[in-house]
Formats: structure tokens, C-alpha cells, sequence
């Protein structure tokens, strides 16, 4: 990392970034644009924000998104909990019957939440989750993308130093806590930013769960621009609700993008 | 020292089984308990209003099997499948490689060409639709000043699915780019610098250091956008009309989606899912059998 | 913003001055009603709705309406099926008028017959509904759901694209032959040959636009189906012409783009002004009012044999199995929400058509028009449209024919192929319901 990227390497890079970044831009600027240019490719007459104080008012934004935002945490938190200890026994653990714990595991990994919607739902009425918060989050409790991944990380780990823990005295929670958690948590900052961008977007599992109007996630408020196909297209808000939905997440990666880089320097696997 | 290795390994056996168990507990519920029920529906005539259940043998395997659009429908997967999984894994390694550094303007560049995998599907891939809207879209002005003939390229059976991968990969290399980044991250510069003093070509460096170095990420991004592209439904949702024109992007889980939720035949829908849990099982496990023993150096 | 609160308040006030005194209030406790319902014109409707539900609940205290927003009609259809299977159905929904036989092979819906005998005015209530709104709201005989929120296609045309062409901008086409020859003379290319404004556009896949098209081409407005819905009309002779006709559009004349064409991509290329006709739902107008700045007009789909066009949207459907006492207060809130008046301050709200005739007698609605005249039409075509394609295992068909148009459209079938296949292919899948 200490050479300098040559000079084409850093074109190259530019390049790509704003071929990637035109379906964004255009979204931004079709927000700003007055709704009558939006089905223009000009630039627009004038900036204005109308768009979004159209679409901020046709539904309560700031009540939806600190719904997703306790969902997102909600479901966030209790996956670390399950897939520390679940990681821990797939990498360090030598239990009979480990291929059949995989096979179960793969399962969620290969099957889209979406497809079990008619069962859970069933499941979640039994449980009396219906209309909850919990109801939306229970059935990502458990997550075998993380669990896959942490594992890897945990093999990654040389034995000696888990080794040379437990020598000192200590017990599977300390190693957990003070060898394994701290030097993969670059990894945990992968995980946690996929999961939390899964469940930000999630759209029809809480539609389904979900009545009241003051439990609904954020994607819920977009949908009533996305989806209203008798209509015909509304650009210049569809764009402005995505960008509203969007926003929140992507400040936080691009915050997190960089404690995930300088945990890896830090961690001094460089 | 018998009886002491099984007490060891009993303890070992039960240790495990519990730290997986908070895990398991909520996948048999909403995961594994589903699937079953989605194995015996596949036997069943189901009508969930009535909540009856009538078993009629193999008679949805066989609707299923003998339905043209099924037919049409598994190419679509492997097609897309075939294409999308190598070259999504090609382009987010070289993105990765682009941007696995920490000089300026990386984190910007890491964040512009992640942001497909934040941004909510149905916004996005609204957007995509008006790029692509035949004669005023940003594509078709583009492709007319280069001088292409105008074509709506998500309407037309030709191009459609191939116009759906770009957007996929668009998604989808972002996504592999984060783990490639720090999979590369992971890899000591100071074998690099031996391998210079050698003279290694930047060829050979990649072939001999780097991918030999990834290959536990590349097994996992490959389990992963494997997985994601047969699970890839919500474009075909959001920019197709029904897998439309006639089919030709209509792919397994789509026509599962199409099959449970619109035509309401959970039973034929069940056959889908089990042909679809069926065929990943067996290309996960062993691929996972595969990077267990990979992998078993580094124990 | 300012236009929605005065709407509101007219609203309010239309209500005020129609609402019967209020009557005696039961002791006891309030029965609470959960309905779910879609929005298929964006924005605003979601909040109409629950204010509607308010102003209900504000003349009614003992009857509390809980609207439940559950995303566009299919996704609401996914939701009350979910909702259903679990036994947790809602009291009463607006679904998809299509929904009926998919509704009524769940046995989750009851007819609404004993209720309409009940009431005084029953059978004028009912006879007041446009009878192509009612047309799917019959099965066996009795009738299982009520008109609410409900949309027809209409022609939409850029009156400045005419003028531009030396057309009349009041007199649009109205046959199949002027169509073409209008379509002929808006249709503009630049010198390198690529057209800069198509002449007409319509979203070819979609069995929903090709109903007109098929009812167009009849001798006495025959539809894709039979009234008893098992048995599938594709492969007649007026149909093949009807779909050679959309073919010819773009590959003989050369007036519409080439292949499939989608809802979405018409409706912009129209608001683009690069399209100068368009056949589009009325719920558009709003939207496609408020966002061109060229001079539009509406107009009644061109004659083939006779006019003809296909009603869509969503009606009252009511759950079988609710409480007497749920049962009364649900009926209310249908009757009271789709009252003459009511029915039109919805129409202007939201563009959807007044599902009553009476409606037109308003002094509001007439005020309305006089204002924004292009909100008449599609109320004025109704005698001449009928039933969008309602058949057992409806979206199973569907898909059918819209594969077979989605065939003729990109030639990979000539219609009279597609349309031959669609048939054999229809006529198994409604093989088991006779």
C-alpha cells in the first residue's frame, strides 16, 4: 500500500466510479428538476425542492424511518449475538454432525426470505407477533450469510493465538471476547453493512406484517410513488422519495466505509 | 485414553451444538419448518382459503415438468446464472483491486460504486426504466448520437435479459467488491515485495500470490453471488412487465413469485421451490465440502 | 399544498351539507372496522383515504374505520390472501374488480345481495352504478362487490403536435382509418430518418388495452370471454384483425415504435411530446395534467366496428364470516362513501371516473368539468366499454394472451398463430372449471 497508484490506475478508477454513478446523478438531478422538465433530458431550468416537500408530506417520513431504523437495529443486534456463537462453533469447535449443521444453515442462504412469506405469516399469528415490530424482524434473527462469513474469518485467525489465550486461563467467553470479536471486526463491519442495507430496502414482509400506520418502515412511503401504476410515471418523485429513503444509509456507509478500512490497518493484518 | 477422547468429544458435541443453537432455533422456525411445509404442499391441492389439503401424488411434478413456460423459464436461470455469477466475480475483483488502496479519493469511489446495494431496488430500478425508455431515455440519446439504431432494450426478446444483467451487475459487483477489498487487504505487501526481487510479472504475482491468497473469500463470494443469482427476482419485478416480452426474462424464482402469488397454486409453486432448493443444496455442498478442504491449511 | 387543503375543506363542507342528522347513538361499545386497500395513483390517495375514514368515524363515533395502506393491487391481493390463509382476514377490502374468481375459489367473500334487499333504496343504489363497473361484480347470478375506486382507457392527444401537423386539435380520431391517417401525418422524422415524435403510442402488453381493441372489432361489443367466465374468446376471427391491426401500426404504417410497448415508456415519451396520441387509463390525467406544458386533449378511443373500451380498478369486497354487527357498520361505510357527492369530490380528488350516474347531475362535478374538460370523457365512453378480461384463474390467462401479443408484437408469431396457440393453451388451463 505504500507504492502510489500510477497515474492510469487512477483514471481508470474515475472512470468506472462515474459510469457507476450515473443512474445517481441523474436521480439527483431529476429530484431538483421542476416535475414538468423531469421527462426531459435538459438541464434543468431551475432547482427546487418542491419534490421533496410533496413527497414528505404525502407521508409521515420521520416517523417511517425511525421505525426502520428500530428494525434495522433490532434485527442487527440479536444476528451478532447468534452468529459470534454460531461462527465460534463452525471454526473452532470440532462437534460430530458439523456437515448437517451446514446443510441447515445453507438453506437460508440459497431460499429468498420472500418465497415463505404464507407460512411465517402463520407462524408469526401463533406467536401473537402480528402488527409488531418484533413480528417484521424475527424471521432474520438468525443470519447464515453471517454466519459463512465470520467463520472465515475466525479459520483466519492462527490457532497459536487462541491457544495461547486459553493458556492463560482463559475460558471460551474471554477468547471470544478479547482474541476472536476484536481482530475480525472489519469483518463485523462488512456483515453489519449488508445486513443493515438488506432490512433498510426490505419492502412486502412488513407490508404483510404490518396495519398500523405508525409501525411502517420507510420503504412503505416510497412505494406509494414507485408502485402507483395507474398514474403513469412520476419521475421527478419517485426519485425524490428513493433519494429520501436512501440518504440516512448512505451517510452512514460512507462513515463506516472508513472505520472498516482502518480497522483492517489497525487489526495489523496490513 | 479412549473413554477420555469420547468424554472430550461428547463435551465438544454438546458445546457446539448449543453455541449453534440461538442460530438454529430461529432457522428451523421461519426458515427449515416453511420448507418442509413447502415439500409436503408439493404432494398437496391447496386451497388456502378453505385450508384444505387434498395429497394428489406426483400430479404437480408433473404439470410442472410438462409446462412449456417451465421449459423456457430453467434456460433463463442458467443463462443468466452462467453469465452473471463469472463476471460479476471478474469485475468486483478488478473494482476491488482499484480501490483496495488508501490514497484520496478511494473511500469516494468505494462509496459511488456501492451505493447500488443501499439504495431501495424499487427507486433504483425505476430509474434504470427511464434510462432505458425507448427514444427520450438517457440510452437510446446516447446510443443515437453513436450512431446505433434506436432500440428499446428492454422490450425487445433479444436483448431484454442481457439488458437485466447489466443492471444486476451493476448491484452486484459492488457487492463483491467489498469482500474482495478486504480479502486483498488481508494479503502482506512483503510478498509482493519478495516476489519484485524476483522479478515476478505482475501476471504471475496475481496468478501465484494474490488468487491463492483470496481463494477463502472467492470461495465465500462465489457461494454468495451463486446464490444471489438464481434468489435475483426483484428486477424482474420492478423493470419487466411479468418476465415479459413473451417470457424471454422470466426466470425460476420469478415464476415461483408468479406461480404462489398470483396464480395461487401453492402446489406447483412448491414444486419450484423444492427443483430450486433441490439443485442449490447440492452445488453449495459441495462447494462447501470443497473449501473445508481448502481451507485446512491455515487450521 | 394549498390546492389539497381547499380540497379538503370542500370536501368537509360537501359533507357537512349532505350528511343526514346524526342519529341516536347506540350505548356501548364502538365497533372498529380494519379494511385494506391499494394505491394506484400515487401520492395523496393514501391520505384521502384515511381522512375519509376520519370524517366517517367523526359522523359515526361508534363505528371506527381502520384503513390499512397495503401497496399497489398486487401486492394488496398477496397481503389479504396471507391475511386470509391465517385466518386473520380483514372486515372488508378494495381489491382488484378482476380479484372476483380468485376471491370467490378462496371462499372468502360473501355475496352482497341480502344486504342491498335490506336496505329501502336498495335496487336504485345498485342500478345507479354504470353498468360496465358493475359488469364484474356478478357472479351466478348475485353480486359480490361495489364500484369504488375505478378507471377506464381513454385517448389522450397533444393538441400543439396537431396544430404543428395542420390538424383540427378539436376533432381527434375516431375511426381505426383516421387513426392511421392521423397517426400518418404526426408521426415526424429528422434527416437521418429517426422519428422525433411517434404518431401514436400504445402499451401493447397488456391484455387490458387490447380488450378495446377486441370490443372495437366486434358486431355487438363481444368480449375476450363469456359472462360465466370459463370459457376463453382468443382465437376469433375479429380478434386476429384486431391484433394485425396493432402489428400494422408499427410495421406497416410505421407510426408506433417497433415490438413491445410498455405502460410507463408511452405515458413518457406522450409527457415528452414524443409521442402526439397516447391510449392510456384515465387515473393518468392528473398526473399527465400537471406535468406537460402543451395544450392536451382527451378523446374517446377510435371506432372500429363500434367504440369500445375496457373498465379497470378496484372494488368493494366484503369478508365472509364478520359479525352481524360488523357487517351492518361495514355496509354503511360503503354506502356512505360511494354517495353520489362523495363519489364525485373522489373522482376530482383523484382522477378515478364518478362510478354513478347521478353523479353527473351534480353541480360539483359539472363545475369540475367545465374547468378541466378533459376529466369528462372517460365518464361519457362508459356506454360503450365493458369488462376488462375476467376469467377463472384469471392471471393464468392473462398471461397467456399477453404472451401471445407480446409474440405477434415482436413477429416472432403472426397473430393468427399466437392467438391459435393462446387458445389451445387457455382452454387447458379452464378445462378443470367446467
Amino acid at each position: 500500500m505504500k507504492n502510489k497508484p500510477s497515474l492510469w490506475m487512477r483514471a481508470l478508477l474515475i472512470a468506472v466510479s462515474l459510469v457507476w454513478a450515473v443512474p445517481l446523478l441523474w436521480a439527483v438531478v431529476t429530484a431538483l428538476k421542476p416535475a414538468k422538465e423531469s421527462m426531459l433530458l435538459n438541464w434543468p431550468s431551475s432547482l427546487t425542492l418542491e419534490n421533496f416537500q410533496i413527497v414528505f408530506q404525502s407521508a409521515p417520513f420521520l416517523q417511517y424511518g425511525l421505525n426502520t431504523v428500530l428494525i434495522v437495529a433490532g434485527i442487527l443486534a440479536i444476528q451478532l449475538v447468534t452468529v459470534t456463537l454460531g461462527a465460534y462453533a463452525l471454526a473452532c469447535i470440532d462437534f460430530r454432525g458439523k456437515p448437517l449443521a451446514v446443510a441447515l444453515i445453507m438453506v437460508q442462504i440459497i431460499i429468498p426470505a420472500d418465497v415463505l412469506i404464507l407460512p411465517n405469516y402463520i407462524t408469526l399469528r401463533q406467536l401473537s407477533l402480528l402488527d409488531t415490530l418484533v413480528g417484521v424482524m424475527v424471521p432474520f434473527f438468525a443470519s447464515s450469510m453471517g454466519l459463512l462469513l465470520l467463520r472465515g474469518a475466525y479459520k483466519g485467525i492462527p490457532v497459536a493465538i487462541a491457544d495461547a489465550a486459553k493458556i492463560d486461563g482463559a475460558n471460551v467467553w474471554q477468547t471470544l471476547l478479547h482474541v476472536y470479536i476484536p481482530s475480525t471486526r472489519a469483518t463485523y463491519v462488512a456483515f453489519a453493512i449488508c445486513s443493515v442495507s438488506t432490512h433498510w430496502n426490505n419492502f412486502l414482509w412488513p407490508m404483510i406484517v404490518i396495519n398500523s400506520v405508525e409501525k411502517r418502515p420507510l420503504t412503505v412511503g416510497l412505494s406509494l410513488f414507485a408502485k402507483a401504476s395507474e398514474s403513469g410515471p412520476m419521475w421527478a418523485k419517485v426519485t425524490a422519495a428513493t433519494l429520501i429513503v436512501m440518504l440516512p444509509l448512505y451517510v452512514l456507509f460512507c462513515s463506516f466505509q472508513k472505520v472498516f478500512v482502518s480497522s483492517l490497518v489497525r487489526s495489523g493484518i496490513k | 485414553m479412549q473413554a477420555l477422547n469420547s468424554r472430550h468429544q461428547l463435551k465438544r458435541d454438546i458445546q457446539g451444538w448449543a453455541f449453534l443453537m440461538p442460530s438454529l432455533v430461529f432457522l428451523c422456525g421461519f426458515v427449515l419448518y416453511p420448507i418442509g411445509k413447502a415439500i409436503v404442499n408439493s404432494f398437496q391441492k391447496v386451497n388456502l382459503g378453505k385450508q384444505t389439503f387434498t395429497f394428489i401424488g406426483f400430479s404437480n411434478y408433473s404439470k410442472v415438468f410438462h409446462d412449456k413456460t417451465f421449459q423456457t423459464v430453467l434456460g433463463n436461470t442458467f443463462l443468466f446464472a452462467l453469465i452473471v455469477i463469472p463476471l460479476s466475480m471478474v469485475i468486483g475483483f478488478f473494482l476491488a483491486s482499484l480501490v483496495k488502496g488508501e490514497h484520496r479519493g478511494v473511500g469516494f469511489a468505494r462509496a459511488l460504486i456501492y451505493y447500488p446495494n443501499i439504495a431501495p431496488t424499487i427507486g433504483f430500478a425505476t430509474v434504470w426504466t427511464y434510462l432505458l425508455t425507448p427514444t427520450i431515455g438517457l440510452i437510446s440519446q446516447v446510443s443515437a448520437m453513436l450512431g446505433f439504431p434506436a432500440q428499446d432494450y428492454l422490450n425487445n426478446p433479444k436483448y431484454a435479459i442481457y439488458t437485466i444483467m447489466v443492471v444486476y451487475l451493476w448491484r452486484e459487483a459492488g457487492f463483491v467488491m467489498i469482500f474482495y477489498t478486504s480479502g486483498l487487504q488481508n494479503i502482506s505487501q512483503d510478498y509482493y515485495e519478495a516476489a519484485r526481487i524476483d522479478g515476478a510479472s505482475p501476471w504471475t504475482m496475481l496468478r501465484k500470490i494474490t488468487l491463492p491468497l483470496v481463494k477463502p473469500t472467492t470461495v465465500f463470494v462465489l457461494t454468495c453471488t451463486m446464490a444471489n443469482s438464481f434468489k435475483m427476482v426483484d428486477l424482474i419485478v420492478t423493470m419487466t412487465t411479468k418476465g415479459g416480452p413473451n417470457n424471454s426474462t422470466n426466470v425460476l424464482m420469478y415464476h415461483i413469485y408468479q406461480t404462489a402469488f398470483s396464480y395461487w397454486d401453492i402446489g406447483q409453486a412448491s414444486v419450484m421451490t423444492v427443483v430450486m432448493l433441490g439443485f442449490m443444496l447440492l452445488v453449495s455442498m459441495t462447494q462447501f465440502i470443497g473449501m473445508d478442504r481448502n481451507t485446512h491449511y491455515d487450521n | 399544498m394549498k390546492k389539497l387543503v381547499s380540497l379538503l375543506l370542500l370536501m368537509t363542507l360537501v359533507f357537512s351539507l349532505g350528511a343526514a342528522p346524526v342519529e341516536a347513538m347506540a350505548e356501548g361499545e364502538p365497533v372498529e372496522l380494519t379494511f385494506y386497500y391499494p394505491v394506484g395513483v400515487g401520492g395523496d390517495l393514501a391520505l384521502l383515504i384515511e381522512n375519509l375514514a376520519a370524517e366517517f368515524t367523526k359522523e359515526n363515533p361508534n363505528i371506527i374505520v381502520n384503513p390499512v395502506f397495503c401497496g399497489n393491487s398486487t401486492e394488496t391481493m398477496t397481503k389479504t390472501v396471507a391475511a386470509i390463509q391465517g385466518g386473520n382476514a380483514p372486515d372488508f377490502a378494495i381489491l382488484g374488480n378482476s380479484e372476483l374468481y380468485s376471491l370467490l375459489s378462496l371462499e372468502a367473500i360473501r355475496p352482497l345481495d341480502d344486504l342491498i334487499a335490506a336496505d329501502e333504496d336498495g335496487e336504485e343504489f345498485i342500478a345507479d352504478f354504470w353498468p360496465a363497473f358493475l359488469a364484474n361484480s356478478y357472479y351466478d347470478g348475485k353480486i359480490y362487490s361495489i364500484p369504488f375506486q375505478r378507471s377506464t382507457i381513454i385517448m389522450y392527444y397533444n393538441k400543439d403536435a396537431f396544430k404543428a401537423a395542420g390538424l383540427d386539435s378539436e376533432t381527434p380520431p375516431t375511426t381505426w382509418d383516421e387513426l392511421v391517417e392521423y397517426a400518418q401525418k404526426l408521426t415526424v422524422r429528422d434527416g437521418a430518418g429517426n422519428v422525433t415524435q411517434w404518431g401514436v403510442q400504445i402499451s401493447t402488453n397488456d391484455p387490458f388495452t387490447f380488450s378495446p381493441f377486441v370490443m372495437q372489432n366486434s358486431e355487438n361489443g363481444e368480449n375476450l370471454m363469456t359472462a360465466d367466465g370459463k370459457t376463453a374468446l382468443y382465437n376469433t376471427q375479429g380478434n386476429i384483425d384486431a391484433l394485425q391491426f396493432l402489428v400494422d401500426l408499427s410495421q406497416k404504417y410505421q407510426v408506433m415504435p417497433e415490438g413491445v410497448i410498455v405502460w410507463a415508456d408511452s405515458t413518457s415519451n406522450f409527457m415528452a411530446g414524443t409521442a402526439a396520441m397516447l391510449y392510456m387509463s384515465s387515473g393518468s390525467l392528473t398526473n399527465v395534467l400537471n406535468n406537460t406544458d402543451f395544450e392536451v386533449g382527451t378523446a374517446f378511443l377510435p371506432a372500429g366496428k363500434r367504440y369500445g373500451s375496457a373498465t379497470g380498478g378496484a372494488n368493494f369486497y366484503i369478508f365472509d364470516g364478520i359479525s352481524d354487527e360488523k357487517l351492518a357498520a361495514t355496509w354503511k361505510f360503503i354506502r356512505w362513501i360511494t354517495q353520489p357527492e362523495r363519489a364525485a369530490q373522489w373522482s376530482i380528488d383523484t382522477g378515478y371516473v364518478a362510478t354513478r350516474k347521478s353523479c353527473s347531475e351534480l353541480d360539483l362535478l359539472k363545475d369540475y368539468f367545465a374547468l378541466v374538460p378533459q376529466a369528462e370523457t372517460a365518464g361519457n365512453q362508459l356506454e360503450y366499454a365493458g369488462s376488462e378480461l375476467m376469467l377463472y384463474d384469471n392471471t393464468r390467462c392473462w398471461d397467456v394472451l399477453k404472451n401471445a401479443i407480446d409474440a405477434a408484437m415482436t413477429l416472432s408469431k403472426t397473430p393468427a398463430e399466437a392467438l391459435a396457440d393462446a387458445q389451445a393453451e387457455v382452454d387447458e388451463i379452464l378445462s378443470e372449471y367446467r
